[in-house]
């Protein structure tokens, strides 16, 4: 493994110690149910984040928080019903926040790109049909679907829970 | 007869089966695989250590004292060294973790997650737990996608667009002391060209951010567009027969 890059620096490697911490440490201590801050790591990977980068990935952050913020007071139909317009649905804001950007920057050092080529004599247009870019929003499009399905799933898995012991064992939520 | 004739129609049914799926869900399929053997192994140390967590610590210091005296065993596990078992019955957990030198982050919290999920079935964890685990990963993957997402779309709007052009780009890395080894390899055996330019090592990879200058290869205007690869033959009327570029030590191997 690298020592030095920074990308790897949340990569674990299990070392002799490893054992004596989860038995002292980790596992005898209940697991952080911290909320999330859905801030962005400025910190994170090589090098640092253009703003165009940073204000995308808040902006996906950002539609994680909504769900956040309302889950507790939607039924099951009406979250799903958010996540269905937040991420899921084709017209969702997700897939249209992808869909924009997205293309906005392929589109921005296209042009930069055709400017340079047509400094050193060559003369380019941008493509008018790009399987790169095509194939590129389709993920990103799915990504952020299956953001969406991962918290939709993640929710009802609370609620069932909770709702099983309840009926099973009355109102404690532990041991 | 029937039975050996049978088998072999299962083990060609398994070999095509197996070949119908992509490579990466595979991958996918064995760690996910994984990760239900290393959550049975947590689950397990869960158990144990529950157990430990009833008591005092006094009490503890003298269960593990009394357990490293008489029934240590050690061993070693290959790239991380010798280790020392202390807990009886926990050789099924320890085999787990010899065999999972390394996980990724996500990976890390994929079973970080199932684990608190697997302790909310057992009723150890707070559903609750569970939940905010749900959000903290999806809030870590949404960073990903959107790095990975801003990076390729920069990154390949250029490429794109200079696509077969026959000029070359170097590969330009942040230049701090963050950048991995494989990243400075990928910059020393640049330049290359704009239609075989190498994908990003690793997520979190912002190398040629903002994208290279091009550099010229081939001497001549190129007006025809989306028509020279390198695999081809170049033509002479440009010039490019004056230059062999895979000879030429531009393109690294």
């Amino acid at each position: 493994m690298c020592d030095v890059c920074q990308n790897l620096k949340d990569k674990a490697v299990l070392e002799k110690d490893l054992y004596y911490k989860l038995l002292d440490e980790i596992l005898l201590t209940k697991a952080s149910t911290n909320d999330p801050d859905f801030k962005i790591d400025t910190e994170m990977g090589e090098g640092e984040a253009t703003k165009d980068e940073k204000q995308y990935r808040q902006d996906l952050q950002d539609l994680i928080k909504q769900v956040w913020d309302k889950k507790d007071k939607l039924s099951d139909s009406k979250i799903k019903e958010l996540i269905d317009k937040l991420f899921i649905n084709e017209d969702s804001e997700g897939k249209q926040l992808v869909a924009e950007f997205i293309t906005d920057i392929y589109t921005t050092n296209a042009e930069s790109m055709i400017d340079k080529l047509r400094e050193l004599g060559i003369k380019k247009k941008i493509p008018k049909d790009s399987e790169v870019l095509d194939a590129l929003l389709a993920w990103q499009q799915f990504a952020v679907e299956k953001v969406g399905m991962e918290l939709y799933y993640g929710i009802m898995n609370q609620r069932l829970g909770k709702t099983y012991f309840q009926v099973a064992y009355g109102s404690k939520e532990e041991t | 007869m029937v039975v050996k004739k049978r088998r072999k129609v299962d083990e060609e049914e398994l070999i095509f089966f197996e070949e119908e799926y992509e490579p990466s869900f595979n991958q996918a399929s064995n760690q996910s695989d994984n990760s239900l053997l290393f959550l049975g192994g947590l689950i397990g140390l869960a158990g144990l250590t529950d157990v430990l967590g009833t008591l005092s610590p006094t009490e503890l210091e003298g269960v593990r004292g009394t357990i490293t005296e008489e029934a240590a065993t050690s061993f070693e596990i290959p790239g991380i060294g010798e280790v020392s078992e202390f807990m009886p019955n926990a050789d099924e957990a320890i085999g787990l973790i010899r065999d999972a030198e390394n996980l990724s982050p996500n990976e890390l919290s994929h079973l970080n997650q199932m684990m608190e999920e697997g302790k909310q079935y057992g009723r150890v964890s707070d559903p609750k737990t569970a939940e905010n685990i749900t959000f903290n990963n999806e809030s870590r993957i949404t960073e990903q996608i959107g790095q990975f997402g801003y990076h390729e779309s920069s990154v390949q709007g250029n490429l794109d667009t200079a696509a077969m052009e026959g000029i070359l780009f170097p590969w330009v890395t942040v230049g701090d002391e963050n950048v991995c080894d494989d990243c400075l390899e990928m910059e020393a055996n640049g330049p290359y060209p704009a239609n075989n330019y190498p994908e990003a090592q690793h997520y979190g990879d912002r190398c040629n951010e903002p994208f290279p200058d091009p550099i010229i290869a081939l001497p001549g205007d190129v007006e025809d567009e989306n028509k020279y690869t390198f695999d081809e033959p170049l033509p002479t009327s440009l010039g490019f027969d004056k230059l062999d570029i895979k000879k030429s030590g531009l393109i690294g191997t």
